[in-house]
């Protein structure tokens, strides 16, 4: 097979037997890799209503056709699971170099399911595994147990793993690869960590076979000039992705005080303008990728002094914003913070600033927070909350559940500003300034997200995104049904991009036209733009599949209370809140072929993709009950 | 010899310097597309100045001021506030951050825009290449 390795490794830790298998080609032409792939894996093998933190929950990493080659960008793995933290379907995805060092160790992706009796790391190396001892590993930070690993087994390895708060079984713990690149959503880590996994070790020099190689170089060369002449380059490389807090905040959806406003008034001292002329001292750039967005910054003294990567526009919404905090030194050390700990930056950042507000609103008092008093605006609190979280200390052992299962324990009203959907805690994108950006995170399978389709990027900075046909937002005030149409093919065409190996941005600059040249090149099949759209929404209804055997309901696909309710009170969207999302998603679940009163995939529609063996079980599903 | 901005001469000035850049002509050789640059009144000034350009594979066809927005349709409208687009044109600021900060906006196919990022740069920098002389 081309562009694939042709091999998945199996592990299981309960009995730490390793085993391996051909990859299946159908499934490759069917779902392609990476996220799709590994989606039908876990159709297959976790069964309905199974622990997430269980032993038959399984833990996939995936690397896709173009991950390891020539391709812009395409330095990419992903992790599926199934989530402890929404209880549906978890993706989880990351850059750096560590995707490239898995394909090159010979494996095209990771199957682990089990648990260990004791803690482990796997090592895979040119077509061998073997489990090894972790308990030298167990209870050390990221940075630690990668150098540790590096000393054991040398340079030529790449790490990812897990830090004290995936071991800690934090619902919303990341994983990490590279030290810093994080496949940070829906508790992936928490996964890992409940598996006794430490850490996965992946070297190697297997080489990656390509169909017509000239015709590949040539097409990537093209794509590379392409993305270097482009804007998307010209202003990430320069300021990294905190470019948008500016163009976010001015049209009045930033996030601030938990979601109270959508304007933060001090934006000029967190801004990606002020990082770049303040604490950057290096730019990065994944593998293969010809922009560096990721921002190397120090704080070289005083409190807040550390030394890492970031922060990024999501971990600038949540700390700084979502937080109230005016201090860009603070949020950096919080954001390497949680890199170290293995902690989603977005999902810690806004239970954080969740925990804040119920403070001063009384639902939490001093007693609760063992003498911290919670304050918008005052970095020592959330800075030491990140480290009880963690930790699972204190007032952070409730706080590591995440923003829905902590206002379930408050109650007094604290659901209703309680900014999650499916459990999942939100990105920096206000949906009442941009109101299909509601629709994209109430439909979104993995929960409240905005990559899954990226439509914040023409709703909130009028970017369009050149893989689609027509990303327009004409209004992005206006809930305009029709335009449901723009964010399913969104969420079609990205998803492609979790499942080749390649990162979104790319998604941004280069067309679908661009794309299939590369990927037939590749794999040496006939690989259209239809094929690019159907694999997608293939791979989209796949994972609605499990969320509905997982007992999704339409329900399910709503928005917090304070969205739907609660105009926001300053800025350029004052007056606005999410009015009609019961009609955006009748219109969302047409143009999907979804029924719309269960929000299932038809059986027509299953059929239409090919995913016929998922029609009878989910007919059979009870509304609201996993099968 | 600087031009006031604002009257025709200074779009005739800003015709010449955009058909005498090389630089322009390099980053603009595959740009199709009219534009507006929509200066608008603020507490600074209170005129409200629109500039049509012409530009069509590095080179101006025609540069005009309208005093009717409805008098052409074109593929982009450049705007900002008086102050902000002043900024700009006496360097203080480039012109990628001011977009990225909302101080000036455009509208139209952001497509050529995001794939040509400096046709627009180097558009910016012939308006910069003569000296402008603002109303108090």
């Amino acid at each position: 097979m081309f562009g694939y390795m042709g091999r998945i490794l199996r592990v299981d830790l309960t009995d730490g037997k390793i085993t391996e298998e051909s990859l299946n080609e159908d499934d490759c032409r069917m779902y392609l890799g990476g996220s799709g792939l590994a989606t039908k894996y876990l159709w297959n093998e976790v069964p309905g209503g199974a622990d997430p933190l269980g032993p038959e929950n399984e833990l996939i990493f995936m690397t896709g056709p173009l991950t390891g080659t020539e391709s812009p960008s395409a330095g990419r793995y992903c992790v599926v699971t199934k989530s402890p933290l929404t209880g549906f379907w978890a993706e989880a995805n990351s850059g750096g170099s560590w995707g490239v060092y898995l394909k090159n160790s010979g494996f095209d992706g990771i199957i682990f399911r089990g648990i260990s009796p004791k803690p482990v790391f796997l090592v895979i190396d040119d077509g061998k595994a073997e489990l090894r001892d972790a308990g030298d590993l167990w209870g050390k930070g990221v940075s630690e147990t990668d150098r540790l690993i590096k000393e054991e087994l040398g340079e030529d390895f790449n790490v990812a793993c897990i830090g004290i708060a995936g071991e800690n079984l934090v619902k919303y713990a990341a994983i990490i690869n590279d030290v810093h690149r994080a496949a940070g959503r829906c508790g992936v880590g928490t996964v890992m960590g409940s598996k006794r996994l430490k850490a996965v070790a992946a070297g190697g020099t297997q080489e990656i076979k390509i169909a017509n190689q000239e015709a590949f170089s040539e097409t990537s060369r093209t794509n590379y000039d392409l993305i270097n002449e482009s804007m998307l380059k010209m202003t990430l490389e320069t300021y990294g992705t905190a470019m948008n807090t500016d163009l976010v905040n001015v049209r009045g959806g930033f996030p601030t005080r938990n979601w109270q406003s959508g304007v933060f008034p001090d934006i000029d001292k967190i801004s990606g303008i002020t990082l770049e002329s303040t604490l950057l001292v290096d730019r990065k750039h994944c593998y293969a990728c010809p922009i560096s967005c990721c921002r190397v910054s120090v704080v070289r003294s005083g409190p807040y002094a550390c030394k890492g990567e970031g922060p990024e526009f999501e971990t600038i919404g949540a700390f700084g914003a979502m937080c109230a905090l005016e201090n860009l030194e603070a949020v950096t050390l919080a954001h390497n913070l949680c890199d170290d700990y293995g902690l989603d930056v977005i999902s810690a950042g806004s239970t954080i600033a969740f925990a804040i507000e119920c403070y001063e609103k009384g639902i939490l008092t001093k007693d609760d927070t063992g003498g911290l008093e919670l304050k918008f605006g005052d970095p020592s609190p959330v800075i030491e909350l990140v480290h009880l979280v963690a930790k699972r200390e204190g007032i952070g052992d409730l706080l590591a559940e995440g923003t829905r299962r902590v206002a379930a324990s408050l109650g007094k009203g604290s659901e209703d500003f309680a900014m999650h959907v499916k459990g999942l805690e939100l990105p920096a994108y206000d949906p009442r300034a941009a109101k299909i950006c509601g629709l994209a995170f109430a439909t979104a399978n993995r929960g409240g997200d905005h990559m899954t389709a990226w439509v914040e990027m023409p709703a909130f900075i009028d970017v369009p995104i050149l893989c689609v046909e027509d990303s327009r937002i004409e209004d992005a005030m206006v809930e305009n049904p029709a335009e449901a149409r723009v964010l399913k093919d969104l969420e079609d065409v990205l998803t492609v991009f979790d499942c080749v190996g390649t990162c979104k941005f790319m998604g941004v600059a280069l067309s679908a036209e661009d794309w299939v040249d590369m990927i037939s090149n590749c794999v040496g099949w006939e690989f259209s733009v239809s094929d690019f759209r159907s694999v997608g929404e293939r791979v989209y209804n796949l994972a609605r599949a499990f969320n509905v055997r997982e007992g999704l309901v339409r329900a399910d696909d709503t928005l917090p209370g304070r969205l739907l309710n609660e105009p926001l009170p300053e800025g350029a969207a004052a007056g606005h809140k999410v009015e009609k999302l019961d009609e955006m998603l009748d219109a969302y679940y047409e143009f999907r072929g979804w029924d719309k009163t269960t929000g299932r995939p038809t059986a027509e529609k299953l059929r239409e993709l090919g995913l016929d063996y998922v029609i009878d079980v989910i007919e059979g599903c009870n509304h609201g009950h996993y099968c | 010899m600087a031009i006031t901005f604002g009257p025709q001469e200074w779009a005739d000035a800003l015709k010449q310097a955009i058909d005498a850049s090389q630089a322009y002509k390099e980053a603009a050789k595959k740009w199709e597309g009219d534009m507006y640059i929509i200066i608008d009144p603020d507490s600074a000034y209170s005129h409200r100045h629109i500039v049509y350009l012409d530009l069509w594979h590095g080179e101006c066809r025609e540069a005009r001021v309208v005093e009717d927005e409805g008098e052409k349709d074109p593929k982009y409208r450049v705007f900002g506030p008086f102050t902000n687009m002043k900024k700009i044109l006496d360097k203080e600021v480039d012109p990628v951050r001011s977009m990225m900060t909302g101080k000036i906006s455009v509208k139209g196919d952001m497509v050529q825009i995001m794939r040509m990022p400096r046709a627009a740069v180097e558009l910016v920098n012939c308006m910069t290449a003569f000296e402008t002389e603002f109303p108090q």
